[in-house]
Formats: structure tokens, sequence, C-alpha cells
């Protein structure tokens, strides 16, 4: 008996602990990428800041052994005499970082271990010779910016190159980058230049402290990276690989390029496999691979059928996908920090859990934002600490477009056992009152109250106030617009002014009123029904004349009945955004009558009267859901004579649940 | 059967049947006190459903399975769902108490079996009165008994929701399922257990040993499941058909769409066979538990001399 007990704890504890993975084993080397960089060569963006590194990782000390050379061009109209670095891994050096202190001590979920603390030692830094570590200074609270004096100013369109040697620990899996057993992710790892932005002769350098609600913002440029890893490991890297070679100490070299990008990442991990599929851009392939843990592989499938139809849809809806290779790796669940994250030509997913049935289409929703964030942002390089929602929101209404064309406008998020749900209505539903949100979405990360009020007014406010505008201004005009937007902007710095001049000029149409007050002020949409009766229409009582003439009608022989009802709505906009809505009326005999209440007049309020042979029987503002960022919708639609029928089915199902507990509690 | 030799598990199973049987019409009275404590519970919450959302076509779409809607409703009127939530355990908890009544007139009518129904119902009534106070008590002692199932519980539920958060596929979730929950509801029924064998003896020697106590009760079921582990497989049993009586309804029920009016009318059909199955097979694990309990050895009491008096 007890041996028989032994062996059913043996399995169920097997059972419970998921795959065994066993040591790492030497890989062979991996093939290099025969395609280019960029699908149609030739340089796209201006490569203001091109990077070559050789890096060096100790898979068991996580650390990395580096140097780098920057080479960068003035593309500004004025000399520059210093260049700052973000030095990002600084952040999780410790608790005063400016990150764990904005963060108050955890970052989505994750905090700070104690022995996973991760820094970057900057032991070097050369320009022409001349060593400048000793004179260069950190900036700001923590040791997140390095600004780095220059032996001479480099003028306008002149090219300065810059060497560094570098050490860097990664922190356990925190914020995007780090390791979790055997899985690592390098991101945002070595000195990267902030950009000069501002008018032509009067730029600055934008480089802030690393805050826990921001994310990041650099030049586009060439990148050339070497990196010397343990060679039982498999790696994705940003670009695609142009070398690899094997050392007789278990380590290879692999060369990667990328031409165009803003960033560089990569992923590292033993027991990785990689599935891959191609998508067609413009005739062209583009090839999608996911990498993945072998027990994730049901969900590897998704990722990559979702990645394909992504690539696909989002070069058709805006621009063209620009390069060759779309990586998207599939972290395991123990290192959750790391996902969900974008990279030029590299993205990290999430979402692998049993819950997500097929038909949930959680996990495929993050594939295809983490990819839209290759047009939104890694193409329309936007700042991401100054104006998160123009990638965050922007691309959050870009991938319900997507998904509605992949799966199903009704059911592009849910459907599933008999449920279904469309993205960005679901979203909506579950986000509360938008309006009472304290900040406006104009703001920058590091300004938001907390990070509940950054998503909510970066990520959904932000998607629903651009489907508002979008049916407001028809669906086709625009998709147009965005389109030009995309086209204008690609692989330069766009701000929210730009895109709203862009939309404007596009639509022809002056969307100030509707970016003031949506945008760059808190608020929103609140409409109520203030009245909304019928009465019957007859004669009117009293007396009416006088002398002879005088007669006094009292309406009690029903004579002055004339027949049908007057009818009366009153249409308020408690919000502060003036959306114009369409506002229906539903009569007994079956007809309906819609109306239109245009508040960009000022008005708060709209009566509307009419008379009809029948009464009215419902009231609904936003018939058609146009206006999907209004608030505290579940009064803008009214029955005149209540209907009880739902109230009873669904009063008849609690019950039977409360009968069921009785049972299970008592007799 | 009854003290003519030792129960078996099967002795105790025929036992079920044949007290739905012979007390049909009290297994359907219960029953129907059951069905009106829940509706009771059901009229409020049609009451404040109807009031808040009678006039908001909304909350029909959100009933008829509109996922979307659904989620407005209950993010726009939270604290009205709070307050059915709330009714639905206030129903729960009087029925509780109230099933101390019930439980101990079953009981006495299971002990005493009598005959036509004017007696039954003046023995379970009677019963039901005479146990009431020392069930209550007993429900303090149970309250106590079920406290490891409890920490089980809150164990296990940290254990398994690791596991969820990591788990693949439904198979990855077979083993945490048992490691986790398995050791709280092996707790859970054998406390309950106890406490059905203590509610049987209180009842069966309540004429003999009117002193016998909830505390004491308790501790000698505890002693007897030790010496008979058959009261635990019977129980074992009743959860096994339990669940599957519940697996079956909600195949019934949930798998196949019930529209219209026949559609409502078949629903409540399915519901209210599923819930008198899920009742008769209480009524039939406690005439088993009624039957092992007649064989056990009465407590001991004292008793006192009484010296014949003098004329």
């Amino acid at each position: 008996m007890v041996r028989a007990l032994c062996v059913v704890a043996s399995v169920l504890a097997a059972v419970g602990c998921g795959e065994r993975l066993g040591p790492p084993r030497v890989r062979p080397a991996p093939t290099p990428d025969t395609q280019p960089a960029l699908r149609v060569p030739g340089p796209r963006s201006p490569r203001v800041a091109n990077y070559q590194i050789a890096a060096r990782y100790d898979a068991d000390a996580h650390r990395l052994t580096a140097t780098q050379t920057l080479t960068w061009t003035n593309r500004s109209g004025a000399a520059v005499t210093e260049l700052p670095f973000h030095l990002y891994l600084n952040a999780f050096k410790n608790e005063r970082t400016l990150f764990y202190t904005s963060a108050h001590g955890e970052h989505r979920g994750h905090a700070a271990t104690a022995d996973g603390w991760g820094w970057i030692d900057v032991a070097s830094i050369k320009v022409g010779g001349v060593e400048l570590r000793p004179r260069s200074t950190f900036q700001g609270p923590d040791e997140t910016v390095l600004v780095v004096p220059l032996p001479a100013p480099v003028a306008p369109d002149a090219v300065v190159e810059v060497t560094m040697g570098f050490e860097a620990q990664l922190p356990r899996a925190i914020a995007r980058t780090g390791y979790e057993g055997a899985f690592t992710m390098v991101a945002q790892w070595f000195p990267k230049l902030g950009v000069l932005v501002g008018a032509p002769g009067f730029e600055r350098w934008d480089c802030p402290p690393f805050h826990s609600n921001s994310e990041f913002f650099a030049d586009f440029g060439v990148y050339d990276v070497e990196l010397t890893v343990p060679s039982t490991h498999l790696v994705a890297a940003t670009g695609v690989l142009v070398a690899a070679t094997d050392h007789d100490d278990r380590t290879r070299t692999l060369r990667y390029h990328a031409e165009d990008v803003h960033d560089f990442a990569w992923m590292i991990d033993p027991y990785m496999q990689v599935m891959s599929a191609t998508a067609t851009v413009d005739g062209a392939p583009v090839e999608v691979r996911v990498v993945y843990r072998p027990r994730q592989r049901a969900f590897a499938r998704r990722h990559l059928q979702a990645g394909v139809g992504a690539i696909e849809t989002f070069s058709r809806l805006f621009v063209p996908y620009p390069w060759s290779i779309m990586t998207v790796v599939d972290p395991p669940p123990e290192a959750e920090a790391t996902s969900g994250m974008e990279y030029p030509t590299l993205v990290t997913t999430a979402a692998d859990n049993v819950l997500m049935r097929p038909g949930i289409r959680v996990p495929e929703f993050v594939t295809i934002h983490e990819i839209g964030h290759n047009w939104f942002q890694g193409l329309l390089a936007s700042n991401e600490a100054k104006e998160a929602w123009l990638d965050e929101g922007v691309n959050e209404w870009a991938d319900s477009l997507v998904m509605a064309r992949l799966y199903g406008e009704k059911q592009s998020l849910v459907d599933w056992g008999g449920w279904q749900a469309e993205d960005l209505r679901l979203r909506r539903a579950v986000a509360g009152r938008l309006a009472d949100l304290p900040s406006a979405i104009a703001t920058s990360a590091a300004a938001f109250p907390d990070m509940g009020t950054y998503a909510a007014a970066t990520y959904t406010k932000t998607a629903v106030s651009l489907r508002t505008l979008e049916a407001l201004v028809g669906r086709d005009r625009f998709a147009a617009a965005m389109r030009a937007y995309a086209q204008a902007w690609a692989f330069r710095h766009p701000t929210g002014t730009d895109l709203f001049t862009t939309l404007s000029a596009e639509l022809n149409e002056d969307l100030g009123w509707f970016v003031q007050s949506a945008f760059q002020r808190p608020g929103g949409v609140d409409y109520a029904l203030a009245t909304a009766a019928c009465h019957r229409t007859r004669a009117a009582r009293g007396v009416f004349g006088e002398g002879a003439d005088r007669r006094t009608v009292t309406g009690d022989d029903g004579a002055g009945d004339v027949g049908g009802y007057t009818c009366a709505v009153v249409v308020e906009n408690r919000g502060t955004v003036p959306v114009p809505v369409d506002v229906e009326a539903r009569f007994a005999d079956g007809t309906t009558e819609r109306f239109r209440w245009d508040a960009r007049d000022g008005s708060r309020w709209h009566r509307f009267e009419f008379s009809r042979s029948s009464t009215m029987t419902e009231v609904e503002v936003d018939p058609d859901g146009a206006v999907i960022m209004a608030d505290d919708v579940l009064d803008d639609h009214v029955r005149l004579t209540g209907d009880r029928h739902a109230a009873w089915r669904a009063s008849a199902r609690l019950a039977h649940w409360t009968q069921a507990l009785m049972q299970v509690v008592g007799l | 059967m009854t003290g003519l030799g030792r129960i078996r598990l099967p002795d105790m199973l025929r036992a079920g049947p044949r007290a739905v049987t012979q007390y049909t019409g009290t297994l359907l009275a219960v029953y129907v006190a059951q069905v009106l404590a829940a509706w009771l519970a059901g009229f409020t919450i049609l009451f404040i459903l109807a009031s808040t959302f009678g006039a908001r076509p909304l909350f029909d779409e959100a009933v008829d399975g509109d996922l979307v809607a659904l989620l407005t409703v209950l993010t726009e009127r939270t604290a009205v769902f709070a307050a059915v939530g709330w009714v639905m355990v206030g129903a729960v908890v009087a029925w509780v108490a109230w099933s101390w009544f019930l439980t101990g007139g079953l009981l006495t009518v299971l002990t005493e079996r009598p005959r036509g129904r004017l007696e039954t119902a003046r023995v379970f009534g009677g019963g039901g009165a005479a146990t009431f106070l020392v069930y209550a008590r007993l429900a303090l002692v149970a309250a106590v008994l079920h406290l490891p199932a409890l920490y089980a519980l809150g164990l296990g539920l940290g254990y398994f929701g690791e596991h969820l958060a990591t788990a693949m596929t439904v198979g990855e979730l077979v083993g945490p399922a048992l490691v986790g929950f398995g050791p709280a509801a092996v707790l859970a029924v054998i406390a309950s257990t106890v406490v059905d064998y203590a509610r049987a003896e209180l009842t069966l020697r309540r004429p003999t040993h009117g002193s016998l106590g909830a505390a004491r009760a308790a501790v000698r079921a505890v002693g007897y499941l030790i010496r008979r582990p058959v009261a635990l497989g019977h129980a074992l049993v009743y959860w096994l058909a339990w669940m599957a009586l519940w697996a079956a309804f909600v195949w019934l029920a949930y798998d196949h769409a019930m529209l219209g009016t026949g559609g409502a009318l078949a629903l409540f059909a399915v519901r209210q066979v599923a819930g008198l199955a899920r009742m008769a097979l209480k009524v039939g694990l406690l005439a088993g538990q009624v039957e092992l309990t007649s064989t056990r050895p009465p407590p001991p009491r004292t008793v006192a001399r009484v010296e014949p008096r003098e004329r």
C-alpha cells in the first residue's frame, strides 16, 4: 500500500512539475541567413547612430563584456559639445534608482530580488584616441544617463566616432530584460545615445533618466553586432545572422547585421526551438520565426499564424514591412517579466496558458500588438517617454483593425464556448470611467500619477478615442489618412502634433476640437438621457375668447383628444468631449426615428420634440455604438416601460445556483 | 438487518433506495422547503434586478450571452451585483441553520420508521425540534473540525494557482489539482462524515441518552470512523455520485441550447430533476448512516440506583 502511494505521489509530482529539460547540449552552428537585412536594399533612414558591438556572454554569471564603436552624424543645425548615453541597466542597480522609486518597489507585478541586481559599468570612452571616461558624469538622480564631453565640438553634418568598453550584469528578469532560469532576454544592454530634438539650429538632447513608466527613444542606424556565446545556446536577435564561427572552448561567435533600426535586442536560451513560416509583403517573402520551449509548441503555432497575419495586414494597412525577418520570442512562463515587448524585427510575446483556449485570442493579440509596434515606434519612431500614447495607443487602435481582419470583427478577441467579443469593445467594457482619469492622454510617461492611470490613458483611452474619431469621419477616410501619416513619417520621429496635422490635412477637417478635448485635457464623453417621455396630444383646455365668444374647454368629453402622442427626449453630455451623436427613438408601431445632436456648438444638452401616431417605447443614444469612448453606456439606452423578462431569467439562474450551494453546505 | 450482523457497504447503499421509496413524501417535502428557500432568494434577486435593469435593454443582451454587455453591466453596477451576492450568501447561511431542523427530522424518521403521513409528519417535526439545539452546538464543533480542511484548501489553492499560472495544457493541471485539492477534499469528507455520524448518534440515542452532548458525540464519531472505515467509503460513494450527477446536469443544461418558452420550461425541469436527485442522494446517504449507526454500541451512561420505597 505504502509503495503504491509512493508511486502515485511520484507520478503526481512529475505531472505537476511539467517538463524535464535536462542538461544543455551543444548545438550545430546555425546557418547564416541568406536574405538581406532590408527586403529592398538601400538606406531608408538618415542612419544617424550606427553601432558596432562585440560582446562575450558568460551564461553562468549572466554577464557581458563588450566593446562598442558608435559612429554618430550630427544632423542638427548646431555644433554639439557633449554626448549623453542611456545606461538603462543601471536602473536595476539598487532600490534608490528612479526606476525603483517611481515603481514603488515593483514593475508590473515583478519586484527586485536580493540576488538579481543589474548594472552596466563603462570603463572606457575614447574619441580620437582621447580617454573621456574620467571627465564623463552621470546626469540626473541615478546612474542611468552618462554625459560624455567631447574634446571638440561636432559641427553640423560632421561625424564623430566614440569607442567604449563596458561590462554589463543582467538582472533577474524585470522590466523586459534579464534572466530567469536558463532563459535570458538581453535588452537595453549597451550604452545608447540620446536623440537631438527641437527646431533646426535649436536642438537639445532628449535623454531622460529611466523611469518605470517610460519606454525608449533612439535614432535610426545600422547595427553590426558580434555575440560570443556558449555553443549550447540558441540565440535570436534583431536583424539577420551573417556569420557563425565555432571556437574550441565550446563557444561560438554570431555576427548580426541590422539596417535602419533604432535598437538591438537578443535572446539566448539552451532549450529553445524554432518554427517558421513565410509572410508575403508586396509579393516578396518575409520570414516569420517563433522561438519557443518544447512544451509551448501549441502556442508557438498560434503565435506563428498570428505573426504572419500581422506582418501582412499591417503592411497592407499602413506601409510595407521593410525588413526581411521577424522573430517572435515566446518566453517560458517563469520569465514573464521579459514578455510582451517590442524591438526592431524581434518581439517577445506572452499569454501562453492553459486558460487561453483556442478561440480566446489573448496570445494572438499579444503577438499582433508587439509586431504592430514595428510600425508604431519601429518605423514611426516617436518618443515613448514623452508621448507613449503615440505608439501604444495608436498601435492598440491599429491592432483592433488587424484582429478584425484576421478573425472577424465581432469575435476578434473571443470566440469560445458561445461567447464572442471584439477586442477593443471588450477592453472598453472593463476599463471603467475614462472621463475620471486624472491625467490627459497627452501626458509624458513619467508624469502620470500611477501605472494604472498611465496604462488606461495611454492604451485604452487613446485607442477608443481614435476609434471614435474613425467612426465620426468614416472608416475608409480615416484608414487612408492614417496610411498617409505612416507613409509620411516612416523612419522619422513623429510627434502627436505631426499625427493630427497629417490627419487634418488628409481629411480636410479641423480636428482641433477633438484633439484638445480628448487628448490634451482630462475628461471624456458621458451621455445621459435626462428626459424621455410621451403624452397624448390633445387640444388645449382652459378659457378662450372674451365676451360672448368666451368658451371653456374642459376636455372631459374627450373632444379635445386629437389622437397621437407628443414626445420629448432630452440628451445631455455630462463629459467634456463634444462628440456629435445619433439618438434613435423607437415607437410602439415598430417605426423608428433618428436625430443627430452636434454639441460642438457648445451646448451641454439638447431637446428633441416630435409628434407621432403611436407612443415611444425606447430611446437609445448612439445606437450604432460609434462613440466607443463614451462612459456609463448602460444608461444611454432606456425602455420607457419596464420589462422583467431578463431579470426573471437571471434570477432563475441565480436561484438555481443558490440552491446548489445550499445542497453543498446544508441538507 | 439492524443489529443482526456486521453492516457492509452494500447494505448501507441498499438502505438509500429503500428509504427514498419508503419516505418519498418526506423527501419531496424537504425538497420543496429547499426550493422555496431558494426561490425566496430568487425573488429578492428578481426584485433587485428588475428595479435596476428593467428599463435597461443592455441588461437583456447581457443575460442573453453578450459578453461585452455583461462586462459593461457588471462594471457599471458593481454594487448591485454585490447586493445580489450577499442575498445568495444570506440565503445559504439561513438554509444551513434551517437544515439543522430538517436533518434532525429526517434522521428521526429514518431511525423510528413511522408509518403513515400523519405519524411521519409528527415524528419528523418532533425529531427536528428535539435535536435542533444540540445540532446547533454540533455546528460549532463542525466548524472546528472543518478548520484543517479550510487550511488545506488555502494551501492547495496557492499550490494549484502557481501551477495554473504556468500550465500549458489541461493534462499539466491534473496532478496539481489532485495534490492541491485532494487533501482538502479528503479532510472535508472526513469532517462532514464525523458530523453526520455524530448527528445520527445524537438522534438515535436521544430516547436513552438524553445527556449525550455534541462534543462527546463528535469525539465518539471520530473513534467510530477509525474503527469502521466503511463509513468513509460510503461517504466517498455519495460524493462521487454527487459529482457524476453534477457532470450530467452540466452536460444537459449547458451543452444543449434551450430556447424560447419550451426551452425555458425544459431548463426549469432539468434543474428541478437534478436538484431533487441530489436531495435523494443525500437522504440515501443519511439512511445508510442510520443503518450503520444502529449497530454501534451505545455510549455508556450512569444508571441511578433507586431503592424501593418502604410501605
